[in-house]
């Protein structure tokens, strides 16, 4: 089963939970089963991500009652990333890495989902764009400003981004 | 469904002169995410050989890059296993479709 890592690291960005994470990648493995008659063969990976998308949107809408009857309850794309993630999964290899998590945990979310998608989990510029429903330019525009705010985090921190390339 | 540069973004400069600095910084974040289509991309790479100051910029970005790729969160593989077996089973016409 090809690309399984991207689409399960693509789910887990849109709902912040393991669990819905594997239901959101089994939901749209079996939506894809069922229009596959539909797929014209080009472009699978961009073709599971849209599916993706629209299981994800249905999924929402579906948990919409729950939050309403329950006024406390969190969106899971609230959870701040840093509460999921522990230091048994993340890898840290110097000050410069650990300040660039930190850049990037400090990001808005608009801003840190687009480097999620394309840095973390791979994704094109174009599949970003089908899975979060935007167009390809405020990808682009999102993604350039995120990376400068990481570096701009970078020297006000201290560390000289351009230092630490020689 | 591929993304290609837009018409407007002077790409009839990378065959005349070669890319200015200002227009490799333009494109730089979108060379360095493979973005760029393959003609443009070596004018770019040819200009980065040549420009200190433009290599120093990208050298920034690919610190960045590669820096993020180690916040990327560890995917538990019994779970990879268990969305392969079901994608299988699938395949297998193992489900109603119904």
């Amino acid at each position: 089963m090809p690309e399984l890592d991207v689409l399960y690291r693509t789910a887990w960005s849109l709902t912040r939970a393991d669990a819905d994470a594997q239901d959101l990648v089994q939901d749209t493995l079996l939506r894809a089963y069922r229009a596959i008659d539909r797929f014209d063969g080009r472009y699978p990976r961009a073709w599971l991500l849209t599916i993706m998308r629209n299981a994800n949107i249905n999924r929402a809408r579906k948990k919409k009652p729950d939050l309403l009857d329950d006024p406390d309850a969190t969106f899971e794309r609230s959870i701040d990333f840093a509460e999921n993630d522990g230091p048994e999964t993340t890898f840290i290899d110097g000050e410069f890495d650990a300040t660039v998590e930190e850049g990037f945990k400090r990001l808005p979310d608009k801003f840190r989902e687009v480097i999620e998608f394309v840095d973390l989990n791979g994704l094109s510029y174009q599949e970003t764009a089908d899975v979060l429903d935007i167009p390809v330019g405020t990808v682009m525009s999102r993604l350039h400003r995120a990376r400068k705010r990481i570096r701009e985090y970078i020297e006000e921190v201290g560390l000289d981004a351009m230092e630490s390339t020689r | 469904m591929r993304w290609r540069a837009p018409a407007d973004m002077s790409m009839g400069t990378f065959f005349r002169r070669g890319p200015s600095c200002t227009e490799v910084l333009e494109q730089l974040q979108a060379y360095l995410d493979g973005e760029i289509e393959a003609g443009p991309a070596r004018r770019i790479a040819s200009h980065l050989q040549r420009c200190d100051s433009c290599e120093g910029e990208s050298l920034v970005f690919v610190q960045i890059k590669v820096s993020l790729t180690r916040v990327r969160r560890e995917v538990d593989t019994e779970v990879l296993d268990a969305l392969a077996k079901y994608g299988s089973r699938l395949m297998q016409n193992e489900f109603d479709q119904a």
